[in-house]
């Protein structure tokens, strides 16, 4: 008996999923929050630093700022954290100005609250770790793939970042994380539950058995060993958060297609262009659009699976009469126009209405996944101008993000011609530009030889320009040398390819 | 018995001074390699010796793995083909032809070469040689590992000398010569203005025209410091480039009815052709340095307009005509050619170069002259970099590094900026590049060009710990930075590379050991900057 929509919901999407796409205000902060939380185990208690950095919080009903914690509060309650330059007494302007500053330093991606519980500061070392859950699961996901079979690069180079605390970042916090306690956190917390997460089941070698979980994992681990060749602190956590993010939704997207056989995986069409070539764009919201199709799919499936038993067992008019009241209406009046209009079995038409209705009370899986891609920075506008930004997107690459990759995919010492990094996109995360070999996955959305929804048009010469953006973009950003040939090659160690 | 009549000789010397010319004019227009597609006759007018001959069977001679490689149309095969008599006569297996053979046959061959001691010539291009470390047959196969050595390390920037080269693997990579060195441009002139491509022709042609003035010495020498201007600016030309733009300039890539029935004086003039209507990677790039049209002259300008030159000044003697009293339609153009005729023909031509912006004259000067490595040019790089990251700082902060860090995971750009530690200029080095002995062996001195040197930062101990490869483009950047314009003028490349040699400096410096740091944060939304005294150990504090 379903007795609780959204926790019918939520046990589909961890079984499935091994996490929540359910929270529309999921940053990447978040997310490096709970991974750092999961794969060290720990958090702490650090409302301390929270009430310092918010000195003020926005009244949702007046629309005002009140200020909640002012100097006079954070100088008696944590007076050991502060000493005056040539005497006892504290500079108060100069206190202003300090955590002035320093919001905008540890609470930069705005996810600080007035307690630690519901905070994710702008992470850089293990004592920032927060018990903050809006993470959704998603580092207890994560943790489990880096850690799957066995405990991976990716895994210790990031408990190492966080172990340190030399950079300015974690400077900056320290003083008011002296009040700050640690505190374990058990598998409840740290895997999301008792139960592992089924997809990341290992072989007898150790390997995961998902291919696209397992390609995940080797990709998070060669990023890591570049990581650990040189690169800062920071920037390197900021690069293994931001491929975390992207990790999610490949996996996302990918899971439909290794759930059952035959079922379609989108592409990720990457737009190289700011959106002014038409065909381009438009493919790619399409594909981006697919992804949530593909999500919608698979968890109406599931849904349906749910129920079947129960629907064979009482009826599906029972069914309805024993969800919550607040909920029967939608449901039934769902149900009966799936059932009329589509010509459809009763389970099929109730387990759309269940899946419509949970939809209206919770947003769509894809405006998770669009949210944490839009932050992280492989999402961008689909239209420069007017509401199509704003309401829809399309694939895009930071950078930052095209550095990422390009690390992620290439391993150190190792390079690949860039026809194989292109082949190695598509086969490891489904990203396409628009080489001949793609032309029929962007027309018919899928990876699979197989339609999938509505074919999309797109003109071929964007889709080679896109190409060649993408060829420009790396060498510009010196990953990648031109042979006088035209042949291009891609590695992780510019400095290698200079010539005299 | 038949005879050959005079009107059939002759037909027969036309078609074969036809078609010695048109072989010059198809040097321009074909993209393949020569040496599959020329007969050895032909070979042998093209064909520049560039002192590796002598080497190259020295080293056969002596039993040793010889890998020519480089880029397509460094002229690998056209290098070895015109040898392989010698070198086959030295007891060398010859493979030319890397593209035809399988990785497996390569490997096979040169393994079998090692195992019996045999002499063996091998020409790959680069990123070939690259990819055969993948094949079954690599594994553990020392000299393929050696030969990827030696092409990875031919150039280096640190203090430790590259090892010697392990016998008997010997990397010849033709992509380190400069082919636009004055020796060889001059060679591959004396080469095409041979007079075998031009009996026959019409006296009117404008490829026997050219062909005159490309052998007189200054025009010669002002085409080779074109060149020379192209090849500083960081082009890597190959030989099949630069024989392609010789030829385009006699021939225009016209044949001779085409070029006689030219309606313009000027199309096929050698001055216009060497900026107009030449189409690959070295026209493009002769076009992106210098193109005397657009350089102003403060004292020629007027000259060459109102046609008062002085006649002795010209290699021809002649005083060309005034443009001032032109149709107005006609100006433009006919002064654009002017100008640019004047750059090879004037006695005072090669000045416009010098009328280049300082800039780039001071990073000529810093390469050429060796003065990279003066203390001056690191306080003034460091003083560069942190203008990239704060435009307004003071120039005493050309005295150290200063690490500005920023840290958020969104994508939105971040505003809040810190900085906890600054390196000292005394830990900076500047590097010149370095060449492996095995490039020394046989690269000759005119034929290399310095096209960067390395900012270096060491530790305490003075280990490199980072580097950064400042060529003309990033110098460029930087003395833009140093006046204080911002990065919002800076490519993608020059970017990344100051970010990434930033982002190393800062993962090798810590501040575990001091108890009292410093900490400046700029927040450039709300305007503020404040330096922030914290106190880590024993009791983490602010002191206010």
């Amino acid at each position: 008996m379903i007795s609780d929509l959204k926790a019918f919901l939520n046990q589909i999407y961890d079984d499935e999923f091994g996490l929540l796409p359910t929270n529309t205000s999921i940053k990447p902060v978040h997310v490096a929050n709970g991974l750092g939380r999961a794969l060290v185990g720990r958090v702490y208690d650090s409302d301390a630093l929270a009430q310092f950095l918010r000195r003020s919080i926005l009244n949702q009903t007046k629309r005002v700022q009140e200020e909640r914690n002012p100097n006079t509060m954070i100088l008696e309650t944590y007076g050991d954290a502060f000493m005056g330059r040539e005497s006892q007494i504290v500079d108060r302007n100069a206190l202003s100005t300090l955590r002035s500053l320093a919001e905008g330093v540890l609470a930069t991606d705005k996810a600080v609250f007035g307690e630690a519980a519901r905070s994710s500061y702008t992470l850089s070392t293990e004592t920032l770790l927060t018990p903050d859950l809006s993470d959704q699961h998603c580092g207890t996901f994560l943790a489990g793939l880096l850690t799957a079979g066995r405990s991976g690069d990716a895994a210790a180079h990031i408990r190492a970042l966080l172990s340190t605390s030399d950079d300015p970042w974690s400077t900056l916090a320290m003083p008011m994380m002296q009040f700050a306690q640690p505190r374990t956190v058990g598998p409840a917390v740290t895997f999301g539950g008792a139960r592992p997460y089924a997809a990341l089941a290992v072989d007898g070698g150790g390997d995961i058995v998902s291919p696209t979980l397992a390609r995940l994992r080797v990709s998070f681990d060669r990023l890591a060993r570049f990581e650990q060749s040189g690169g800062s602190k920071l920037s390197s956590l900021r690069r293994m958060v931001m491929f975390a993010c992207f990790a999610i939704h490949v996996h996302l997207t990918a899971r439909f297609s290794e759930a059952f056989d035959g079922a379609p995986r989108p592409p990720i069409l990457i737009d190289m262009f700011d959106g002014s070539r038409a065909s381009l764009r438009n493919a790619s919201r399409a594909s981006l659009r697919a992804a949530g199709d593909v999500l919608e799919a698979l968890v109406s499936r599931r849904i349906r699976e749910r129920i079947s038993g129960q629907a064979d067992e009482i009826g599906v008019g029972q069914m309805i009469l024993n969800l919550p009241e607040r909920v029967q209406v939608r449901v039934r009046q769902g149900f009966e126009a799936y059932r009329d209009d589509d010509q459809v079995s009763d389970l099929e038409a109730l387990s759309e209405a269940l899946w419509q209705v949970a939809t209206e009370e919770r947003s769509h899986p894809v405006g998770f996944l669009t949210e944490l891609g839009r932050r992280a920075g492989y999402l961008t506008p689909w239209a420069a101008t007017g509401r199509g930004g704003r309401l829809q997107k399309r694939y895009g690459i930071t950078t930052e993000f095209l550095e990422t990759l390009v690390a992620a995919t290439v391993e150190p010492g190792q390079p690949l011609d860039f026809p194989e990094f292109l082949d190695e996109l598509r086969i490891n995360y489904g990203i396409v530009a628009g080489q001949r070999s793609d032309d029929q996955i962007v027309r018919r959305n899928n990876l699979a030889a197989m339609p999938f929804g509505t074919p999309t048009s797109v003109t071929e010469e964007d889709l080679r320009l896109n190409v060649e953006a993408l060829r420009r973009a790396i060498l510009e950003a010196g990953y990648a040398k031109a042979y006088a040939d035209g042949q291009t090659v891609i590695t992780t160690d510019p400095e290698s390819l200079a010539v005299l | 018995m038949f005879g050959v009549g005079v009107d059939d000789r002759r037909q027969g010397d036309e078609a074969v001074a036809a078609s010695a010319s048109q072989f010059v004019e198809r040097l321009y227009r074909s993209s393949n390699s020569y040496a599959d597609r020329l007969t050895s006759e032909e070979l042998e007018w093209v064909d520049v010796d560039l002192g590796l001959n002598d080497r190259m069977l020295g080293l056969a001679q002596a039993g040793h793995q010889i890998i020519v490689t480089g880029n397509p149309g460094d002229g690998k095969t056209h290098l070895i083909e015109r040898l392989r008599p010698a070198l086959e006569k030295a007891g060398a297996l010859v493979l030319t032809d890397a593209n035809e053979l399988s990785d497996d046959e390569i490997l096979s061959r040169w393994r079998d070469c090692d195992g019996g001691g045999r002499a063996m010539v091998l020409a790959i291009n680069e990123w070939p040689l690259f990819v055969l470390r993948r094949h079954p047959l690599a594994a553990e196969f020392k000299p393929l590992r050696e030969a990827l050595r030696q092409v990875q390390q031919a150039i280096s920037y640190g203090h430790e000398p590259v090892r010697e080269p392990v016998e008997p693997v010997r990397v010849i990579d033709l992509g380190l010569r400069n082919v636009l060195a004055q020796t060889i441009v001059f060679k591959v002139l004396d080469r095409l203005t041979d007079d075998r491509f031009y009996a026959g022709l019409s006296p009117t042609d404008p490829a026997v025209t050219n062909r005159e003035a490309m052998r007189h010495p200054q025009v010669r020498e002002r085409i080779a410091l074109l060149l020379q201007e192209v090849a500083r600016r960081g082009h890597h030309a190959t030989m099949r480039q630069l024989v392609g733009f010789v030829a385009f300039l006699i021939t225009g890539g016209a044949t001779a009815a085409v070029r006689l029935a030219s309606p313009s004086s000027s199309r096929y003039h050698y001055a216009q052709l060497a900026f107009e209507g030449g189409v690959g990677p070295l026209f493009d790039a002769v076009r992106a340095s210098f193109d005397p049209a657009t350089v102003t002259h403060p004292r020629r300008d007027m000259d060459l307009w109102l046609g008062t030159t002085v006649p002795k000044e010209w290699v021809d003697g002649g005083c060309p005509a005034a443009i001032q009293p032109l149709p107005s339609g006609d100006r433009i153009d006919e002064y654009r050619a002017l100008k640019r005729r004047f750059f090879f023909e004037h006695r005072d031509g090669r000045s416009l170069i010098g009328l280049l912006p300082s800039d780039e004259r001071s990073f000529d000067k810093l390469v050429t002259d060796g003065r990279a490595g003066s203390a001056t040019v690191v306080r003034d790089l460091l003083l560069a970099i942190n203008r990239f990251y704060e435009p307004d700082c003071p120039d005493t902060d050309r005295e150290r590094l200063v690490l500005w860090q920023s840290h958020r995971f969104d994508v939105k750009a971040p505003n809040t900026f810190l900085m906890l530690h600054e390196v000292r200029h005394g830990r900076f080095r500047i590097r010149a590049p370095q060449l492996a002995p095995w490039v020394s062996a046989w690269l000759p001195q005119e034929q290399r060009l310095v096209r960067m040197f390395a900012l270096i930062a060491t530790n305490e101990h003075d280990a490199a710990i980072a580097s950064l490869l400042v060529d003309r483009a990033l110098y460029l950047t930087l003395a833009e930075a140093r006046w204080g314009l911002g990065r919002t003028s800076w490519s993608r490349s020059a970017t990344r590379r100051v970010t990434r040699f930033v982002d190393k400096v800062h993962s090798s410096v810590s501040v575990s050991g001091n108890d009292v740091v410093d900490v400046r944060i700029r927040n450039v939304e709300k305007d503020i900057e404040a330096k922030i005294e914290i106190q880590r150990y024993p009791v983490a504090r602010y002191i206010l």
